[in-house]
């Protein structure tokens, strides 16, 4: 919490605390909960930490409602509606006295924070948590005066409001983070004039500013992923400024970059910039900024792996930033090298380019090694052909090479590094570090490809116009996804049940969606028996056979580590390591990972 | 929905051919409901009974809770009573369906519970990811 009270924002909002002492309202492993003051010295020591900082400290109380339970075999909503995600629980319906249970505790916890020394607290009709759960007309059917008309709906977050302010007082202001759009249209939710006239109803409740907030975690599009423009949702703020008069509007979703946010702030779209996924991947961001030293920013790419871990009940990872979590362990930090080394990194991938940069910061001496003639290894194919938002992407090969420049790395594109190359070119080294990637097992097909026609989906570019993709794994959609939108007609081959096996969860949904708007053609369960120039024959668990043709094919899988040097220089070198794909063939953060842990202890 | 002897029939002889999807699940029950009847029960419902491998059509009164692991409201109309509207293969038709938004899917069981009977694979078959959430 220390270092996030170092980021230099003008008002930090700790994580959401449950209020209710049964647990109701707990949707994380490991959320704070803040229903009895023996909570209270915990929260003395994060509110201290921010106003070390000389930052505003705001609490957020957060009843997790439909997506709460977490600890229980039930959730509480306004009405038991279904879920329509397996992650979550069963619904039962509340009571009235259980909503006024529920008010009393939000303003009791509202009180103790306001003791523990923050300056105001934040509720949070968003996501579809309790709040946004009455709000909502999906999730609110309700007779009672808490349900039926958009007032009757927004009774509980009046009463909660107004609850509220009593319990803390005029001088702490209340925010509340409300949607402007739910996104749940196809299952009766709240349209975006329904969430404006919401936004209204708490302003005139008293609200002291209001947070403008997309989607439910639930919602069947995209809210925050990488595949929503940066800046796409910025007219909900802006209608939501209008509306609401003189309460100040903050907002960030899907607004990682400073910049935008500046030139919406000074257009009077909003007033306040809410910054959090970018934080995690790079915490110093606005220092960086404040420095004049953009380039040094590490970019959030948006690509939901925080999320994916929150909802397995797992800690934050984050993808760019492998020391998130890891703040007071004095190993993930890089520390001036002791020892100043002569280190030659083979392969300018994520995992090549993490170590041979974190090395470098350390003041060791680096060389990089590259054999095409660009940067950024398999990250490459995704900046090509990925069709999600592509500049996030580029934007993360773009934050490596400036700062290879920067640190003065001897960069070598266009190089095959080998043991020969070694012994002419690397003389005084200490260190390599193989980091050179993946290939198809070519080894795997070779018996049934006599023709010699296949493709590696990572290095080709298949031509069409019909195209076969063995392989239903992240490359391999990825592969045909680009090919199909580019006007190939496309067959994946997978010979496990599922595609998309290894892509992780919040973003599984996406390829499955892409394949078919793209309208490709997937076959799973079945084992490759033979391909040809013009054909691939196919045979499922049944024996039967089937034949798809083609113009061309390209395996993606499966993936062997590229570590052929490894022998070859185990007794030439020192100190030999091996990292990323070269290890085990896996993901982006893996190879991130993987290269900043050894880099900060070389 | 009304469900005829004879739909119920042709509805067997459709799931008849749909091994690979209930192969796995140990049992359970899959609701087709629509959405007038969703929103205000009672009402007819088309259930999928899955015992055995094997998946039995049926019609059944709507409840709710009815005991279903998966529920999908359907819009209203006579034509859903009509198995030929989702043949050949019931759940790849279901899934775009759901996709499009004109079906909408609700789990009704909670998740270890449909991990345990072997629901994954059919879930995500339908399009959604077993434990995928937040878009």
């Amino acid at each position: 919490m220390r270092v996030v009270a170092q980021t230099g924002a003008g008002i930090i909002t700790n994580q959401g605390a449950y209020p209710d002492p049964r647990g109701e309202g707990k949707a994380y492993w490991r959320q704070v909960a803040i229903y009895d003051d023996r909570f209270l010295p915990e929260f003395e020591v994060i509110a201290g930490y921010i106003h070390e900082q000389k930052a505003v400290a705001i609490q957020q109380l957060l009843h997790c409602g439909r997506y709460g339970g977490i600890d229980l075999g039930y959730c509480v909503q306004p009405s038991a509606v279904p879920q329509t995600l397996p992650h979550f629980r069963p619904p039962r319906e509340m009571s009235r006295e259980e909503i006024r249970t529920t008010i009393a505790e939000y303003a009791a916890a509202a009180r103790r924070a306001i003791k523990a020394g923050f300056d105001g607290v934040e509720i949070t009709s968003f996501m579809g948590y309790l709040l946004a759960n009455f709000n909502s007309r999906f999730t609110n059917r309700r007779t009672d005066e808490y349900g039926g008309s958009i007032e009757g709906r927004a009774r509980f977050m009046v009463e909660l409001i107004y609850a509220i302010k009593e319990a803390i007082g005029d001088d702490h202001p209340l925010c509340a983070r409300l949607n402007g759009a739910e996104l749940m249209d196809r299952y009766g939710g709240n349209d975006e004039e329904e969430c404006l006239e919401l936004m209204k109803i708490a302003a005139g409740a008293g609200v002291d500013m209001i947070s403008v907030t997309v989607g439910w975690q639930e919602s069947p599009v995209s809210s925050i992923a990488r595949d929503v423009a940066p800046g796409h949702w910025n007219y909900l703020a802006a209608r939501a400024k209008k509306a609401v008069g003189e309460v100040p509007v903050a907002f960030g979703v899907r607004l990682p970059d400073a910049g935008m946010a500046d030139h919406s702030i000074a257009a009077g779209e909003f007033d306040f910039w809410e910054v959090c996924r970018p934080f995690l991947a790079d915490p110093q961001r606005l220092h960086k900024l404040a420095e004049n030293r953009p380039e040094d920013i590490k970019p959030c790419i948006g690509c939901m792996l925080c999320l994916s871990r929150l909802f397995r009940d797992l800690p934050y990872l984050c993808t760019v930033n492998p020391a998130l979590g890891h703040e007071v362990e004095p190993v993930y930090h890089p520390a001036p090298a002791v020892v100043r080394k002569n280190i030659v990194v083979v392969g300018g991938g994520p995992a090549g380019l993490e170590c041979a940069v974190t090395a470098a910061r350390r003041g060791h001496r680096v060389t990089l090694c590259e054999r095409r003639r660009r940067l950024g290894g398999q990250l490459s194919l995704l900046v090509d052909r990925d069709l999600a938002n592509r500049s996030d992407l580029a934007q993360l090969t773009g934050y490596y090479a400036a700062q290879v420049a920067k640190l003065g790395i001897d960069l070598r594109l266009d190089t095959a590094f080998s043991a020969e190359y070694y012994r002419q070119k690397c003389p005084d080294t200490d260190v390599v570090v193989l980091a050179c990637g993946s290939a198809v097992d070519r080894t795997r097909w070779s018996a049934l490809d006599p023709a010699g026609v296949l493709l590696d989906a990572v290095s080709a570019v298949p031509p069409g116009p019909r195209v076969t993709v063995l392989g239903g794994g992240k490359v391999g959609l990825v592969t045909g996804e680009y090919l199909a939108q580019n006007g190939c007609r496309v067959t994946i081959i997978e010979e496990g049940r599922r595609l998309a096996e290894d892509v992780m969860p919040t973003w599984k949904w996406r390829h499955t969606a892409w394949v078919e708007e793209l309208d490709i053609d997937v076959v799973t369960g079945c084992r490759v028996a033979a391909i040809g120039p013009e054909s691939v024959r196919l045979v499922d668990r049944q024996g039967r056979e089937t034949v798809v043709e083609h113009d061309s094919v390209a395996a993606a899988t499966p993936r062997v580590p590229e570590n052929g040097l490894l022998t070859a220089l185990e007794f030439a070198v020192d100190e030999l390591y091996i990292v990323g794909d070269a290890v085990s063939p896996r993901g982006l953060y893996q190879a991130i990972h993987d290269g900043y842990r050894l880099g900060v202890r070389l | 929905m009304a469900l005829e002897q004879d739909a119920l029939a042709l509805w067997q002889s459709l799931l008849d051919r749909q091994d690979r999807y209930f192969g796995r699940i140990k049992g359970g029950r899959i609701g087709i409901v629509e959405r007038a009847t969703f929103a205000s029960p009672p009402g007819a419902v088309l259930v999928w009974d899955i015992a055995g491998g094997r998946a039995r059509a049926g019609a059944d009164r709507y409840r709710c809770p009815g005991g279903y692991d998966l529920l999908l409201v359907v819009p209203d109309g006579a034509r859903w009573a009509d198995p030929g509207r989702l043949a050949p293969d019931p759940v790849a038709a279901l899934r775009r369906l759901i996709r499009r938004g004109e079906v909408l899917f609700f789990v009704p069981a909670g998740r270890d519970e449909l991990r345990a009977r072997g629901f994954e694979d059919l879930v995500e078959a339908l399009g959604v990811p077993f434990l995928g959430t937040c878009h």
